[in-house]
């Protein structure tokens, strides 16, 4: 007997398969865990059962019925309709109404038609309570801490009595207090008979409160274990293990040797609400990665140096002390940054490649002392030796960037820098939604980079891509680096145990 | 702080502001306090207050109604052309005048919810559009409404303001929509609109909604503005598009939704509308008084931004 099953279920974006073949089932009384490296598929797979997204091919059944079929589309008002309710790590709550107008959004209880306060704070109460959290329901909902947001979510999840509940990354914001909130409503639903899906990163966590976990990599089930006949090892080692092959580069060859002098020394970096005790050295010639789960921190560590996020901390250049307040003082001494958000951050997309790629330049390109009007040959001779050697597929310069595929405004997004010979380079998931080849290419030009005397620091939720990649990898847990991996100890198994771990790596 | 005063905090600044404008009022009319001075006064400030509601509820939504003069201008005109002697046909220039902004609101919320297009561009090339359809419906100043109601308007009904009475059925009315669910929906939508439509919310029937109910107010500024000058005129609208999101504004309604309430946009008519007029006593050009408007608006903005940044730092 099943209430949820997955049955062979494929899907693609944009030509990418990101699910292949899936299947799974969620017994009624159950609790199921979804495994998996980032990216392998966990939330599209949700997604499909929450009605967000519809499966190219394959069924979903809920309750024995086909819900992908009929003359209404799956939607995520029918999927609650149904009895399915979803958490996710993203908070769906409207931060500008109270914890209770949230709890019932969108299917406040009335009388005579009209919604009476003192009935949505009565009714609000039990729920806020079931899941642990003691605070007045009239307080606006952006005022709470993260964690507490998350927790409304759960008690705005469980008004509708879901027979199914899904938990996606629920617990990511939450202290050990929570975390035990939440495992008690888990706990409590189980016992009656309802089913739970749960996603985590955490592996005490999935450990704790899983039946069964199913493991799923690069889109595929790998396997589906009985948690009695697993362990944390045996998990981690179904969820990786791909072949590297040429994909990366050779490293650089003085790993082990006394490094070079770092241009770019960080003590002690902190962002408020971030990260803190940030300590790194960037050194001429090398790549380092900031590994860890999403959200650890890493982005903001790029952020702050880059001088995009407000920080404090010792910031040193050719062991001088330096303020990175604005990016225009970050690009002034060198530093570089390829956003993970290329399309607002990155890029102008609306403009042509030839505008994106000689914007940083346009000092230079600016005849000295003359009116400052750019040099157009000046700049169309720039642009087709970026073009030409980044080998950037565009129609011609003129092209709109958005016009290009994700992988060639990845690499106006890096190619735009190096007319301005940075000595720093940042980079924010160079590669996410990028095709196999272009990714390839990039590490190969990255590795190029730092070989030419450049120190690159890459943040990535991939951990293949930091292994093969990087020649040092410091791994972040809640803000902190709680491990550095370097030469012979930088695998894909050590870094992933670092990751969900998290801290107990440190205290071993 | 408790969260039943933290509720209030938003009109405390506005109502205290408003005290020292009364107060200096009282001292240059004493007579500002009189049946006849309400009377005169809430008739001159009924469509402002009505207009801003209207616009305070496209705000909400995260828009802006750049058309909102211009179907002030078309309630009012088709008002007055079709107004008749007798409560019946006015009642039916009423219904008829409300039927026509309310659709004309209705029309922008369809093209913003289910063409998907921006509000500001919507309601901008709705502004033009109805501008002519005004113009059609009355070339050119006049049209007929009952003295009988414009006097008893204008001057009082057996005692009682009715310019007054109106704006405070219309406030109670909005109360009432703002209990309802479609009212919370309005602010959820505005404020997280992904998150309301993940959570089942009909959010393109909100919006409609939404500009709908806006029409209906605009519609109430026209006929009040017709009856307190006891005729009709197709370009009268025109200021009040900028002037409703002035008072929105000085209400601290959100331009980009979700945030604000009502009582506040009311008070920030009244604030602007009796400033206008103290400066009217006091002779000062009236350049100068919309000098002193712009500064009043960018100054009361920035004291409240930067009350709220350093609350959330």
């Amino acid at each position: 007997m099943t209430l949820l099953s997955v049955e062979n279920v494929s899907k693609s974006f944009a030509g990418v398969r990101v699910l292949r073949d899936v299947s799974f089932d969620v017994r009624p009384g159950e609790v199921l865990g979804l495994v998996g490296e980032n990216g392998a598929g966990k939330s599209t797979v949700l997604s499909l059962i929450t009605g967000l997204l519809a499966p190219d091919a394959g069924t979903v059944r809920f309750d024995g019925a086909r819900v992908h079929s009929g003359i209404r589309a799956w939607s995520p008002h029918r999927a609650r309709a149904a009895g399915i309710a979803s958490v996710h790590q993203e908070l769906s709550l409207n931060p500008h109404q109270s914890v209770a107008e949230n709890v019932f959004l969108g299917a406040w209880p009335t009388r005579g038609g009209l919604v009476r306060h003192r009935d949505l704070v009565a009714r609000a109460r039990p729920l806020l309570s079931r899941v642990g959290l003691d605070v007045d329901p009239l307080t606006r909902a952006g005022r709470l801490p993260l964690g507490a947001q998350q927790l409304v979510e759960l008690a705005k999840a469980l008004t509708g009595d879901p027979r199914l509940l899904i938990l996606d990354e629920a617990t990511s914001a939450l202290d050990d207090d929570q975390v035990r909130a939440v495992f008690r409503v888990v706990d409590e639903l189980r016992a009656a008979g309802k089913s739970v899906v749960i996603v985590t990163h955490r592996m005490g966590e999935l450990f704790a409160v899983s039946d069964r976990m199913t493991v799923l990599k690069d889109g595929e089930v790998v396997a589906t274990r009985e948690r009695a006949a697993t362990d944390h090892d045996d998990l981690v080692k179904l969820m990786v293990g791909r072949e590297l092959s040429d994909m990366f580069p050779p490293k650089s060859k003085d790993t082990a040797a006394v490094p070079a002098e770092p241009v770019l020394t960080v003590r002690g970096l902190a962002v408020p609400g971030s990260c803190a005790g940030i300590d790194l050295d960037l050194v001429p010639g090398r790549v380092i990665g900031l590994g860890g789960l999403q959200g650890q921190g890493q982005r903001e560590v790029l952020r702050a140096l880059f001088g995009l996020r407000r920080h404090s901390g010792q910031i040193d250049m050719d062991g001088r002390p330096c303020r990175l307040a604005t990016p225009r003082e970050a690009i002034r001494r060198g530093i570089g940054y390829v956003p993970e958000d290329r399309k607002t951050e990155g890029l102008h997309i609306a403009h042509s490649v030839r505008a994106n790629l000689s914007l940083p330049s346009l000092r230079a390109l600016a005849p000295a002392r003359s009116l400052t009007t750019v040099s157009r040959r000046q700049e169309a001779r720039l642009v087709a030796g970026l073009v030409d050697s980044m080998r950037i597929k565009a129609s011609s310069p003129a092209q709109e960037v958005r016009r290009l595929s994700g992988g060639n405004q990845q690499k106006v997004a890096l190619a735009k820098w190096l007319p301005t010979k940075p000595r720093v380079l940042l980079l924010a998931e160079p590669t996410r939604g990028i095709d196999v080849g272009t990714k390839r290419q990039i590490y190969h030009h990255l590795r190029e980079l730092a070989d030419s005397g450049m120190a690159v620091l890459v943040t990535s939720g991939d951990t293949m891509e930091l292994v093969g990649l990087c020649d040092e990898v410091a791994v972040m847990y809640e803000g902190s680096i709680v491990d550095r991996l370097v030469g012979a100890e930088l695998t894909e198994e050590r870094l992933v145990h670092a990751s969900v771990v998290g801290q107990e790596v440190t205290h071993v | 702080m408790s969260e039943r005063i933290r509720n209030h905090m938003d009109v405390l600044g506005l109502c205290a502001l408003l005290a020292v404008v009364l107060v200096t009022y009282q001292r240059l009319d004493p007579t500002l306090l009189s049946p006849s001075t309400i009377t005169i006064l809430s008739a001159q400030f009924l469509p402002l207050i009505l207009a801003a509601v209207a616009q305070t509820i496209v705000m909400l939504t995260g828009g802006v109604d750049l058309s909102l003069g211009p179907v002030l201008s078309l309630g009012m005109a088709v008002f007055v052309v079709t107004a008749a002697d007798g409560a019946t046909g006015v009642l039916a220039a009423m219904a008829l005048a409300l039927a026509v902004t309310v659709a004309a609101g209705a029309a922008n919320g369809a093209l913003v919810a289910y063409a998907g297009l921006p509000p500001i561009i919507v309601t901008l090339a709705a502004s033009f559009l109805w501008t002519g359809v005004t113009l059609i419906v009355l070339p050119q100043p006049g049209g007929h409404v009952p003295a009988g109601l414009v006097s008893a308007y204008n001057l009082g009904w057996y005692g009682i303001a009715l310019p007054a009475l109106a704006v405070v059925v219309a406030l109670a009315l909005w109360k009432l929509v703002r209990t309802t669910r479609f009212g919370l929906a309005l602010y959820a939508v505005g404020g997280n609109e992904h998150g309301a439509y993940a959570s089942g919310i009909d959010t393109r029937r909100v919006k409609i909604l939404a500009y709908g109910f806006a029409g209906l107010f605009t519609g109430l500024a026209g006929i009040g503005l017709a009856i307190q000058t006891g005729s009709g005129d197709p370009n009268i609208g025109a200021p009040y598009t900028l002037n409703s999101i002035a008072v929105a504004v000085l209400g601290g309604i959100s331009f980009f939704g979700g945030v604000g309430r009502m009582r506040a946009t009311l008070l920030g008519a009244l604030l602007l509308g009796l400033l206008t007029n103290l400066l009217l006593f006091t002779g000062i050009s009236t350049f100068y008084q919309l000098i002193l408007q712009g500064v009043v608006l960018v100054v009361a903005v920035a004291v409240k931004t930067l009350a709220t940044r350093e609350r959330t730092a």
